[in-house]
């Protein structure tokens, strides 16, 4: 099989340096070379990278691929253009997709017989599979409370702070196996909209009395992110927190943590899936996406009002 | 030579550390144990079995000790709903005040608390956690500019005790778990919880401690908040309707954003005493502070299961509240924790109730 990868340089490394896992695969980075004109960088590294390279891939009818990994796409329309042109598609970010429009392209996508993976790599560190795999085996008893922080510099290279909410709104549902019944959410600068803020929290109510609190920060000063994630559920608890996972390094003076990374297995986690997910011909992300898309809406409507919005069942 | 202060203990059903940690500090001294006459016998059992402790004569009548000892401190450590009331007695009798949590369960027992320190110029100490080492770490960091002003702190007070029964396992044709039975019994291995006739959620009982960390690092007041409770754990909280798990969102004053986790998560959930943790974010730095440090790892053959592993050391907490209401006694200046400072705390949490409730925010109902 081979796999074009859509995105930014940095993107682009990542996913080769896993690809080493996959030596049945052929990896294809058609928006990338070393010896790119400059005035075709932007099209490299700038946000809309993936969009660009699929515009591309897509006009030129000896594209010799089978699936995409794209790190975003911004529209629906693209990301349906892949299933008319028989690609499977795993993508982490999908942009403006609201309920219905996750609704048309997944039918898409089963109509020609292809994959959909929509996911951010997060939920597949293995300290989050770690603690799924727990719940899913009963030890764990019933989710209770969800917290996650998950705080970022933020420069011109970052995503917009609502890519990490959806990516986090996708870890709450995945952990509850459900979608939010109750949303409240608050931004900093107070009043600022979910585009514009600099932090949001997240505040949800699951069925069955489960709640998740979800603090997304973009106030970090430049250089490391900083990540944790705990779960209280009824007959055990997880925490997964950067906090622990510090090593220290003496320079004098005071020493410096040293974060001891586990993110690069994600890539690789969830490459696996997508790969499994098309030759069970499964459409591994469809409901939990859905859950998250009709959620979105609640989140604008929360901060917009100051009140709590209510999701029907 | 500075002078020790005499104490009366006003019931002492709840903590008897408090009263060990008053004892223990060489500016005070227990005299007396006092509690009113038509109280149950366990609460007359325990109050002598400390005043046998100490050696100091336990008084079935409060005002009578008030008024034929020679004391100038009062600490209460009742059921929660007497709190205030014993509090205010002592205060109106002119005596300062050492008082176990919650402050009480009412804001109008909050108000005739604050009304009656005020009035008689008397010092009030909440009893806290806010001088553990990492919270005056954190403070110190704080207050040295090293953050820059502060936009966000964030509180995990997860603490791993069970409660007597999980829940669920009430069998059909059981009656429910009696409150105040269940926490009588449970004072044997210290896991009772809101000592008290009325049942009380963990929300209620531990919310100070977390409460008083986000008001002395800020010095910012809690004007809003949206919570969800849920009784997730124990068969004595379903039984009761109270929390033993909590979440509450805190929309603090200039805009800083805040929030609170908190729960008894069952001794399963954690290997030491609980996950409690704290999250700052300034403008110039952030901070994550773990409470329970410094710490020291001890792990030995035969351990008893329950022990914990992970012990914290260089706990100076009690020394310090006492030294602090020491010196406020003397220099006439506020303590860690005063009667208006815990009466704000306490409508921070009646908010969170009443949110969780109506699953809306709901705005702090301050004092004046």
């Amino acid at each position: 099989m081979r796999v074009a990868i859509l995105g930014s340089r940095q993107f682009v490394a990542d996913v080769l340096r896993s690809s080493e896992r996959f030596p049945d695969l052929e990896f294809l980075s058609p928006g990338v070379s070393a010896d790119l004109p400059l005035e075709q960088e932007e099209s490299c590294n700038g946000p809309s990278a993936a969009d660009t390279q699929l515009d591309r891939l897509l006009s030129n009818s000896d594209a010799n691929c089978d699936a995409i990994v794209a790190e975003r796409i911004s529209l629906v329309e693209s990301a349906a253009r892949v299933a008319e042109s028989k690609y499977h598609l795993l993508t982490h970010s999908l942009s403006h997709v609201d309920e219905s429009g996750w609704r048309r392209l997944s039918q898409a996508f089963q109509a020609a017989g292809r994959t959909l993976m929509c996911s951010h790599p997060v939920r597949y560190r293995p300290s989050h599979q770690s603690i799924k795999q727990r719940l899913e085996g009963g030890q764990l008893g019933d989710p209770g409370l969800l917290r996650i922080h998950r705080w970022q510099s933020n420069t011109t290279s970052t995503p917009p702070l609502w890519e990490d909410v959806v990516q986090e709104l996708e870890t709450a549902c995945w952990m509850f196996s459900a979608s939010p019944q109750l949303v409240f959410a608050k931004t900093t600068p107070a009043g600022a909209g979910a585009d514009e803020c600099d932090s949001l929290q997240l505040h949800l109510g699951f069925a069955g009395d489960g709640m998740a609190l979800i603090d997304l920060n973009r106030q970090l000063p430049d250089g490391d992110s900083y990540y944790a994630l705990s779960l209280i559920a009824s007959t055990g608890a997880a925490y997964a927190d950067d906090h622990h996972n510090m090593q220290l390094v003496y320079r004098g003076g005071p020493p410096t943590g040293c974060l001891t990374t586990e993110s690069h297995f994600a890539l690789t986690g969830q490459l696996a899936e997508f790969l499994a997910a098309i030759s069970a011909s499964r459409q591994p992300s469809i409901e939990l996406m859905q859950d998250v898309v009709r959620t979105l809406p609640a989140i604008h409507r929360s901060i917009e009002t100051g009140n709590a919005v209510k999701l029907d069942a | 030579m500075t002078n020790v202060f005499q104490c009366a203990v006003l019931s002492v059903v709840k903590h008897a550390y408090i009263a060990h940690a008053v004892a223990a500090h060489p500016r005070f001294e227990l005299t007396v144990v006092a509690d009113d006459a038509d109280q149950p016998e366990w609460v007359h059992e325990r109050n002598q079995a400390l005043a046998d402790e100490y050696r100091i004569p336990y008084v079935r009548d409060v005002q009578r000790a008030l008024d034929e000892f020679d004391v100038q401190v009062a600490v209460v450590s009742s059921e929660a709903e007497r709190h205030c009331d014993l509090s205010v007695r002592a205060a109106e009798a002119g005596k300062h005040v050492v008082l176990d949590k919650p402050m009480s369960t009412r804001l109008e027992e909050c108000d005739r608390l604050v009304a009656a320190v005020d009035r008689q110029q008397v010092k009030c100490l909440m009893w806290n956690r806010n001088f553990l080492p990492a919270l005056l770490h954190a403070r110190e960091l704080i207050s040295s500019g090293e953050l820059g002003q502060l936009t966000a702190i964030h509180v995990d007070f997860y603490f791993s005790k069970d409660s007597g029964p999980p829940k669920g396992t009430r069998q059909s044709g059981d009656p429910p778990i009696d409150w105040l039975q269940h926490q009588i019994a449970a004072h044997a291995d210290g896991s009772d919880g809101g000592v008290g006739r009325e049942a009380i959620g963990e929300l209620q009982v531990e919310g100070i401690y977390p409460l008083a960390y986000v008001q002395m690092l800020t010095g910012a007041r809690v004007e809003r908040v949206f919570a969800r409770t849920a009784s997730h754990f124990h068969q004595v909280s379903v039984d009761n309707g109270v929390d033993d798990l909590a979440s509450v969102t805190l929309e603090l004053q200039g805009g800083l954003l805040g929030s609170l986790a908190l729960g008894r998560i069952g001794a399963a959930s954690h290997p030491d005493i609980g996950e409690i943790k704290l999250h700052i974010m300034g403008t110039k730095a952030a901070l994550i502070v773990s409470e329970a440090r410094p710490e020291v790892g001890i792990y030995y053959r035969g351990q008893p299961a329950k022990e914990f592993r992970h012990v914290r050391c260089a706990m100076d907490n009690d020394y310090l509240l006492m030294s602090n209401l020491a010196e406020a006694i003397d220099q006439d200046t506020d303590t860690i924790l005063g009667a208006p400072a815990a009466r704000a705390i306490a409508a921070t949490v009646t908010a969170a109730i009443e949110s969780a409730r109506t699953n809306q925010p709901v705005t702090v109902a301050h004092a004046g």
